[in-house]
């Protein structure tokens, strides 16, 4: 049924795209740069688009969440990411609210399955 | 490698100058990461640079992630208004300007029909691309503000007693018929105005060449001429107000009553008055022999006109009062 995996494709591109930040952020708390981001969270399972990360990092750098540095003591500069003080705070939060998040829906799954 | 710049010049060229430099050197560093890794130590070639090309996709959509929110001349927030605004701002330009040029035609009589509809054509033209262009540049700059217009007109806290009440299928006036009779009494303008003497009957026989006889005197007509586009313009003016309103209100009936009143009165005083019809017209008649010889052709004619009268009478009676019973009967 290719629809059937068409409509739960998009529904999982939606679940993840809400945690997405959470997920970015939770790994700069030391400095990385676009791709190595990229690489560590297909590691953990998490596995974000190019296309997708490295937009979000710059918008993320923008709302002031991120601070960013050009290295360029290597032959390739690269642009390093890391969490700011505001995205500690933030990220801080965030950890709180997405454990609230999943036990109501962990409870929520559950409970239909007890039925 | 070439192929990696002309990547990132396509992106980067759809973004704002002062993100672009930046943007450029660390899209050219992730590229490179991601080519790096795929060949190891040896060098990229055009399958695997392709391959990274479609990985982080048409270049049109990233640089769509890179800005925030989208780029709009004017929003979907805004359209309506605009549009709306755009409608009525281009029907009452062109009301201006056929009046005008109606005016200038009395002040200056142009040499042809030619010139006439050369200038009328050019002058709604221009004004009505300078309308345009003027409403977007105002609406782009709200766009651009970020502001939206409903929102700014909306009381802070909404309440639903805000809510608009729903239009009464009964009293709807539709758009449409409006934009019809606003169209008819435009061109109504020009024809009586530019080109009144080609009113008339067109004889044809089988031997001659074809006949124009006019209807009008031309003086005749000339001096009765305002009072046409007077009940035109009421007439337009009329209709503007449907299409803003959009529904029969009672006050909108009222004016409406009003306005069919007056234009009745100046029909009946324009073809009553005194002139009008042209001589050839009626020795016409006569020679095809529809009016006897030794009758009165002016009192045949005046019985004629009689009937034309009841029948605009009823007409503009009937608009009238089925307008003014709607108003007040479905009216909460």
């Amino acid at each position: 049924m290719g629809e059937t995996a068409e409509q739960l494709n998009a529904i999982v591109l939606e679940m993840r795209r809400g945690v997405l930040i959470l997920g970015v952020l939770s790994r700069l708390a030391v400095s990385e740069y676009g791709y190595s981001l990229v690489q560590t969270l297909e590691q953990e399972g998490f596995p974000i688009e190019p296309g997708t990360l490295y937009p979000l990092l710059r918008r993320l750098e923008k709302q002031g969440l991120l601070d960013s540095t050009w290295d360029t003591s290597e032959n390739r500069p690269r642009k390093y990411y890391k969490l700011s003080e505001q995205g500690q705070k933030i990220y801080a939060e965030l950890i709180v609210e997405w454990q609230k998040i999943s036990a109501s829906i962990t409870a929520l799954v559950k409970g239909e399955r007890g039925n | 490698m070439e192929k990696v710049e002309r990547y990132i010049y396509a992106v980067t060229k759809r973004l704002p100058q002062k993100q672009r430099s930046d943007l450029e050197q660390e899209l050219r560093s992730l590229i490179e990461d991601m080519l790096t890794e795929k060949v190891k130590d040896d060098k990229a070639t055009e399958k695997e640079i392709d391959q990274v090309l479609i990985e982080l996709g048409d270049p049109a959509v990233l640089a769509d992630r890179y800005r925030a929110k989208r780029n709009y001349l004017i929003g979907p927030e805004n359209y309506e208004t605009y549009f709306l605004v755009l409608k009525i701002v281009v029907a009452a330009v062109a009301f201006g300007i056929t009046l005008a040029m109606t005016i200038g035609f009395f002040v200056e009589p142009p040499g042809s029909i030619f010139e006439l509809f050369l200038k009328y054509f050019s002058a709604l033209f221009g004004a009505l691309l300078q309308v345009f262009a003027w409403i977007t540049v105002i609406f782009a700059i709200i766009e651009h503000q970020n502001f939206s217009i409903s929102e700014e007109l909306k009381t802070e806290t909404w309440y639903p007693a805000d809510l608009p009440e729903l239009p009464d299928k009964n009293l709807a006036i539709k758009p449409a018929e409006s934009l019809v009779g606003l169209l008819f009494a435009v061109l109504a303008i020009i024809l009586f105005n530019t080109a009144e003497h080609l009113i008339g009957i067109y004889s044809f026989s089988d031997d001659g060449p074809m006949r124009l006889i006019p209807l009008f005197d031309p003086e005749g007509f000339r001096a009765l001429l305002p009072l046409i586009n007077i009940m035109l313009a009421i007439g337009m003016v009329k209709e503007s107000l449907k299409l803003v309103i959009r529904k029969w209100t009672k006050g909108l009936a009222l004016a409406n009553l009003a306005f069919n009143l007056l234009s009745f009165g100046l029909f009946v005083l324009f073809i009553r008055g005194e002139g009008l019809w042209s001589d050839a017209f009626f020795a016409f008649w006569t020679e095809v022999g529809l009016i006897p010889s030794g009758a009165d052709p002016l009192a045949l004619w005046g019985q004629v006109l009689t009937g034309l009268i009841a029948i605009v009478a009823l007409g503009f009676l009937i608009d009238s009062a089925v307008n003014l019973y709607k108003s007040f009967r479905y009216q909460q």
